[in-house]
């Protein structure tokens, strides 16, 4: 949350346009995340914003007993979850889409199984590392773009995010498993019919989802220090709504929706906070009905 | 047509065993503020209060298949109604001072019209879209009345006259007792067929000649009004109330998660289900705070893994295996 009231009124149009980027690119990395596992292994994994909050328990937990670089911490958080995102995916998701009759059927088990994971994780942080808000406090001082000063943090975080977005969407784009990927999404069993092994690829797509939300969550925790274990909740939410808005299994989309959700937030902030989060969901039950396949979205 | 709908309202078909235990379950809750104290009055209370809501949820998207994440809106629309009107009719003379269940009708059908517009709009969305859509309109809701009353009432809080325990328990009992019926009727009702049709497939049904967007839409209205019953006069239990307890969103997260812990397939399954876990919550939940959510989280996860029925209808089967009964006793 940006200096209130100091600037407004000169450049208020760039800052928000600058402002709105830097965070949107963070928001980007965390939609982006949720966008492969929802595309991918069509599940809605609403336990998303607590993987996150782990990433950011974990960043907390090696800056502050370790005394690690924060930005070294985002390698550490990244790989930690990645597996813990191969145990979730065998352990509770891969049975739920086997035994499964029907689409629907495992949409009602897949929401039950997130709920139950959403109660675990809160509670294994809260009681491991009780309920005080965290935060790694890490290059606070401003830096000044085209004239407007913005925290060094969030111009830091944003180029991570997008040089993460960017692997990613080549890795999925250019290589021979991120074509076997796409195929998937499009269509699971033809996939599988032409050799595609897609266990292995529901398992891969499902980790770099929680590997998207970890480091995310790294990096939210540099910027705001009010993170709880029930924080998770609300980059749910953000997630969900750049899916919806990019569209389902649009990586640029993703990218696209996030710029509109950063730039309205921190419009909001700025002007109104109390009406932060109102305005993005008005956005996004306004776009649900418009355009409900998303702004973005085809078919 | 009426035919069936004779049929399935009339009392053939039960026998007196469904009928007696109703009977007594129904005189326990009437009589239980003669000898339970005001602590066992207040978790008896609770557990109806979330049965209710249950079963409300289940009246649409457990039949329909639509999964609402939204009850916390209505809930809380119902709750802060009342809330507002009961503070508003003491300070303003304007206001005339009405009963609670005028209010408390009043504020049913706010919900139900409310729920017939978000319907209409809504439920053209398929699956997952929608129950995103319905989560995202409670937290609006939350959003823009923690903005409204903190703007125009100058305080963050509403203040209501206080009732005695007794009154707040006959209230939520009779409510809720009242929404069992309701929902029981309605749902062996041409509509409720019709609902479940839906949940079955949408398209059958509109072949078969079901209005289904008119169907989908009272449906989801009916189960809307409902919660707002329930969130109305779950006001009776404050003093003083803030957007942020009327739209909390464990009245979002609870309904569903009862309903699909007792099953989703019958009328009986959620109903037990929910009982059973607003009960575990109330006495683990004060003895072991945060080991009983914990558990409680992988209960559930085991429970989507290894019971898709549904604990209900799981230990139902299992029952009707081991003591080899082949008919259905309820």
């Amino acid at each position: 949350m940006g200096p209130r009231g100091s600037r407004e009124g000169r450049g208020t149009l760039l800052d928000v346009i600058i402002g709105g980027a830097l965070a949107g690119a963070l928001y980007s990395l965390v939609a982006v995340g949720l966008n492969i596992q929802y595309g991918i292994t069509r599940i809605l994994n609403l336990a998303y914003g607590e993987i996150l909050i782990i990433g950011a328990y974990i960043t907390f937990i090696f800056f502050n007993f370790y005394g690690i670089n924060p930005l070294l911490t985002l390698i550490l958080s990244g790989l930690i979850t990645f597996i813990l995102g191969i145990l979730l995916q065998v352990a509770v998701f891969r049975k739920l889409v086997h035994s499964s009759s029907s689409a629907v059927e495992l949409e009602f088990r897949s929401l039950f199984a997130c709920f139950g994971l959403i109660y675990i994780i809160q509670n294994l942080l809260a009681y491991i590392f009780g309920t005080t808000p965290i935060g790694v406090p890490y290059l606070m001082e401003g830096i000044s773009i085209l004239g407007e000063r913005f925290k060094t943090n969030m111009v830091v975080t944003a180029v991570l995010s997008v040089l993460i977005n960017a692997v990613m969407y080549v890795f999925i784009r250019f290589t021979k498993f991120g074509l076997a990927m796409r195929a998937t999404a499009e269509e699971p069993l033809g996939a599988q019919l032409i050799g595609i092994d897609v266990l292995k690829v529901h398992l891969v797509s499902f980790s770099m989802g929680c590997f998207a939300a970890a480091l995310s969550g790294s990096m939210v925790c540099l910027i705001y220090s009010n993170l709880t274990p029930y924080s998770g909740t609300f980059y749910t939410i953000i997630a969900l709504i750049i899916l919806i808005l990019g569209g389902k299994g649009n990586f640029l989309g993703s990218v696209a929706g996030a710029f509109i959700i950063g730039c309205s937030y921190y419009a909001m902030l700025r002007f109104k906070a109390a009406l932060a989060d109102p305005v993005i969901y008005i956005i996004l039950i306004v776009v649900l009905i418009i355009r409900p396949r998303g702004l973005f979205g085809r078919q | 047509m009426s035919k069936s709908r004779e049929k399935a309202l009339s009392l053939k078909g039960y026998n007196l065993i469904s009928f007696a235990v109703l009977a007594i379950i129904v005189t326990f809750f009437l009589l239980a503020p003669l000898f339970l104290e005001t602590y066992y009055l207040s978790v008896l209370r609770n557990s109806l209060l979330f049965a209710a809501l249950t079963i409300s949820w289940f009246f649409f998207s457990g039949t329909t298949k639509y999964v609402s994440l939204g009850s916390a809106a209505f809930f809380g629309t119902g709750l802060y109604f009342t809330a507002l009107y009961l503070e508003q009719s003491v300070l303003n003379k304007h206001l005339t001072i009405l009963p609670l269940p005028v209010i408390m009708l009043m504020a049913g059908l706010l919900n139900f019209a409310i729920a017939f517009v978000v319907g209409l709009i809504s439920l053209r969305l398929k699956g997952m879209y929608f129950a995103i859509a319905t989560f995202a309109l409670g937290e609006a809701c939350r959003g823009i009345f923690n903005y409204a009353i903190s703007d125009f009432m100058e305080t963050h809080y509403t203040y209501i006259p206080p009732f005695s325990s007794e009154i707040t328990y006959y209230t939520i009992t009779v409510t809720a007792f009242t929404i069992f019926m309701l929902i029981f009727v309605l749902y062996r009702s041409k509509l409720g067929l019709a609902l479940r049709a839906i949940g079955e497939n949408e398209e059958a049904a509109a072949h078969l000649g079901v209005n289904t967007s008119l169907v989908k839409t009272f449906g989801f209205a009916i189960s809307a009004m409902c919660i707002g019953f329930m969130g109305s006069c779950y006001v009776t239990i404050f003093t003083v109330t803030s957007p942020d307890i009327a739209f909390d969103f464990q009245f979002s997260f609870l309904p569903p998660m009862m309903a699909m812990f007792g099953g989703i397939g019958s009328f009986y399954a959620p109903l037990v289900g929910a009982v059973i876990l607003s009960l575990l919550r109330e006495f683990l939940g004060v003895t072991l705070v945060h080991h009983f959510l914990l558990i409680l989280g992988i209960i559930i996860v085991l429970i989507a893994e290894f019971m898709p029925e549904g604990v209900v209808n799981f230990l139902k089967r299992w029952l009707m295996i081991k003591f080899r009964i082949r008919k259905r006793t309820f």
